[in-house]
């Protein structure tokens, strides 16, 4: 279930920019694993299907291993020399680093994929309109057009097949034909463009200075996430600035702090990542008590 | 007391044309009257209904005046002939501007700075007026095209004109949502009393409706009295059916279908359910039905474009498939360079090439000017023979057409009946799915009804 979209965009925004400011600058491998595992448990919370999850957990997992000896390679440095190719050292602090900004990579990439089935451009225009409402409206037109020149991008494409253009060519000439199809559709959307803009005129644009008028609404739900939000940006900002979860990698791999007040932080960063999967089964369980009420 | 619209001796030409394409205009509406223009495709409807407001005034030379509750549009502040006069386009798809039908009915009065809470109520009044709330948060590129016409109408009246222009609105509609958007618009004229002025090409279907009926010749405003209403589903089956009774099967089906199933999903009801159809060499055989019944699936699996679960289908000669949309057989700017680039993938000459297109361009009435016009400006009419040329280039023997007549007035559909008549003289077989009775009336010799997947013959 997509509860997290029910959101208001603001507290989507804030959610996101905090997540992704601790899942890409968090040196602590723990706290990298726990992002990942926070956006694939979201995703699987999400109602992302089996075959996508385990497409997207094979994808990481490839990415991780090679990243592992990629370092290797590149980086000599750590104590733990494993072997040595070409006189070159192959440490384990080195492999670990890699490993760990493979993790780092891939739970990135996987809270990208939430955040796109997540959000939509409504969020994107409210956000921009309330500041710059012309620049919203510009995105939103645009917007309009690119699934627009998709589909004619394919109607165009299947009506060249059906007249036989494609029959027996090889790539080559595939490849031009496609081209041409989609300058040719491009041009006519620029065409249309100008259809549009005239509807605009005489719809009052440019009149007088636009407002937004969004109809998403700012309800109790968005103050809770909001105010865990700010938890977990303040809990994570405290543990980087005191140290408590930093890591180095080199020349030893070691933790900031091995301590209760280490781990109660790294408790908070984990319920942080955890909001989203939780929010979805929360969603679960309200709509079986709501279903079972009718049946 | 004033008139609500009153256009005296109005004269325009194009910044870029050296000639009238209106001239003397005079028309006076009274508040609340509901006006059909008529005229053929170029007559100078469109250019009408934009002069009428400088909001929508394209670029051009005019004298005369418009008058609105007797003030003349060119001393009124543009804010006030946005909110009296709405525009509808003839195309939904560039009628429409923003990405959500939110945002889309929104968007006028987010244009003129009405305060938030306002837009709001406008937009759920509106949307529950037209019955669109369901579709409210929706992006407009999942509507269909009777969806997004009601939505840029919904959109248009958001601030509560006083006079509704609608360049022919009805032309992408099939005959059910035409009805159903018609039916709209008689409610905005009833409820509010909006004057109404629509451009259509259809009179016979429509004048009904319209309390007075002009048509407009090369520029010219000239009063009709055409009141019949035409109602095409009333004769449908006695005629449709009938046109197979003096058809006659001689030797090998250019066409054979056999029990073709196929659907869309692996759950999914069969949209064909074991259809079939023989249609013989050098026949005109028209495939009717309701909106979503399956037309169009049926056209694409005779094109191999889509693969049915079962069944088969046999095509004893080359066969080649025009979409809904004409101009999406064009991927050059005019329609002569398209047919040399489409040639020399086809392996010929030039010399060969250029007498294939002559031979082609003389049997289709496609003059020099017409080859050589960007295929954006060509009317409805020349589009659809520019793009039947191309099958034909192709050297197909099976045409197939998906809703031909779309967006077509009569002169151009009598054209069209013309030339596929004269194509099966020619042995060349045509196949054609279409919403137009009247038309599959008048050009098929044979016809089929296409219902619960299966062909009714």
């Amino acid at each position: 279930m997509h509860c997290f979209r029910r959101y208001h965009p603001i507290t989507k925004i804030a959610y996101f920019a905090v997540l992704f400011a601790i899942a890409m600058f968090s040196e602590n491998p723990l706290i990298r694993v726990l992002s990942l595992a926070g956006a694939l448990a979201a995703l699987a919370a999400g109602g992302s299907s089996f075959k996508r999850l385990l497409k997207i957990a094979a994808g990481g997992v490839i990415t991780v291993l090679v990243m592992g000896p990629v370092n290797c390679i590149i980086f000599h440095e750590g104590r733990t020399v494993l072997f040595r190719v070409f006189g070159a050292a192959v440490t384990a602090e080195a492999f670990l680093y890699g490993l760990s900004a493979g993790v780092m990579i891939v739970g990135t990439a996987v809270w990208c994929i939430f955040l796109t089935d997540e959000t939509d451009s409504e969020d994107l225009v409210f956000t921009l309109g309330r500041v710059l409402p012309g620049v919203s409206a510009v995105i939103t037109v645009t917007l309009r057009y690119i699934p627009e020149i998709i589909k004619k991008y394919r109607e165009t494409l299947a009506a060249q097949r059906m007249v036989g253009i494609f029959d027996g060519k090889k790539f080559f000439v595939r490849a031009v034909v496609a081209t041409k199809v989609f300058m040719s559709v491009t041009e006519r959307s620029v065409e249309n463009a100008m259809d549009t803009a005239f509807i605009m005129r005489a719809r009052g644009y440019g009149l007088r200075r636009r407002v937004s008028a969004s109809y998403k609404k700012w309800r109790e739900e968005d103050t809770v996430m909001t105010l865990l939000t700010v938890t977990g940006a303040a809990a994570f900002a405290f543990g980087e600035i005191s140290g408590l979860l930093g890591f180095t990698y080199y020349p030893a791999a070691e933790f900031g702090s091995v301590s209760l007040s280490a781990a109660a932080l790294a408790m908070v960063c984990a319920l942080f990542f955890a909001l989203p999967a939780l929010t979805a089964l929360d969603g679960r369980i309200r709509w079986q008590k709501s279903f079972k009420s009718r049946t | 007391m004033a008139k609500k619209l009153q256009i005296k001796d109005l004269n325009f030409k194009y910044a870029l044309g050296d000639r009238y394409v209106l001239r003397g205009i005079d028309l006076e509406l009274d508040a609340g009257e509901k006006v059909l223009l008529s005229g053929i495709s170029g007559s100078g409807k469109s250019t009408l209904l934009k002069v009428i407001s400088p909001m929508t005034s394209p670029r051009g030379g005019r004298s005369g005046s418009v008058l609105i509750d007797g003030t003349d549009v060119r001393d009124m502040p543009r804010l006030d002939i946005t909110s009296k006069v709405a525009y509808v386009a003839q195309n939904p798809e560039n009628g429409i501007v923003v990405d959500t039908v939110y945002g889309e009915l929104a968007f006028c009065c987010e244009n003129i700075g009405m305060n938030r809470e306002e837009v709001r109520r406008r937009v759920a009044w509106t949307a529950s007026y037209f019955g669109i709330e369901d579709i409210l948060k929706r992006k407009i590129s999942e509507l269909s095209g009777g969806q997004k016409q009601i939505v840029s109408l919904a959109a248009a009246i958001m601030l509560k004109p006083e006079i509704l222009l609608l360049d022919e609105p009805t032309t992408y509609l099939d005959p059910i949502q035409a009805v159903r958007f018609l039916d709209l618009v008689d409610n905005l004229n009833r409820d509010f009393g909006m004057t109404v002025i629509v451009a259509e090409h259809r009179v016979e279907s429509f004048a009904g409706r319209f309390d007075r009926v002009v048509k407009i010749e090369e520029g010219v405003l000239l009063d009709m009295d055409v009141r019949t209403s035409f109602n095409e589903t009333d004769m449908f089956y006695e005629r449709v059916f009938a046109l197979n009774d003096g058809a006659v099967n001689t030797g090998d089906p250019a066409v054979s279908v056999k029990n073709l199933e196929f659907r869309y999903a692996k759950d999914g009801p069969n949209v064909l359910d074991g259809a079939n159809v023989d249609i013989p060499k050098g026949s005109i055989y028209a495939l009717l039905g309701a909106n979503g019944c399956g037309k169009t699936t049926f056209l694409r699996c005779l094109t191999c474009e889509l693969k049915p679960q079962r069944g088969n289908v046999k095509i004893r000669s080359q066969c080649a498939a025009m979409t809904q949309n004409p101009l999406s057989m064009f991927i050059e700017e005019t329609p002569e360079k398209d047919y040399r680039f489409f040639l020399k993938q086809k392996g010929f000459k030039k010399e060969e090439a250029d007498a294939r297109i002559s031979e082609v361009a003389e049997k289709l009435e496609l003059t020099e000017d017409i080859l050589k016009t960007n295929v954006l400006d060509l009317s409805g009419g020349e589009t659809e023979r520019a793009a039947m040329a191309k099958l034909l280039l192709a050297g197909a023997d099976v045409l197939l057409f998906d809703e031909p007549t779309k967006g077509l007035d009569s002169a151009a559909k009598a054209k069209l009946t013309g030339i596929m008549k004269e194509l099966a003289e020619r042995g060349i077989t045509i196949i054609f799915v279409t919403h137009d009775v009247g038309f599959a009336l008048s050009t098929a010799d044979r016809a089929g009804v296409l219902s619960a997947g299966s062909i009714l013959e």
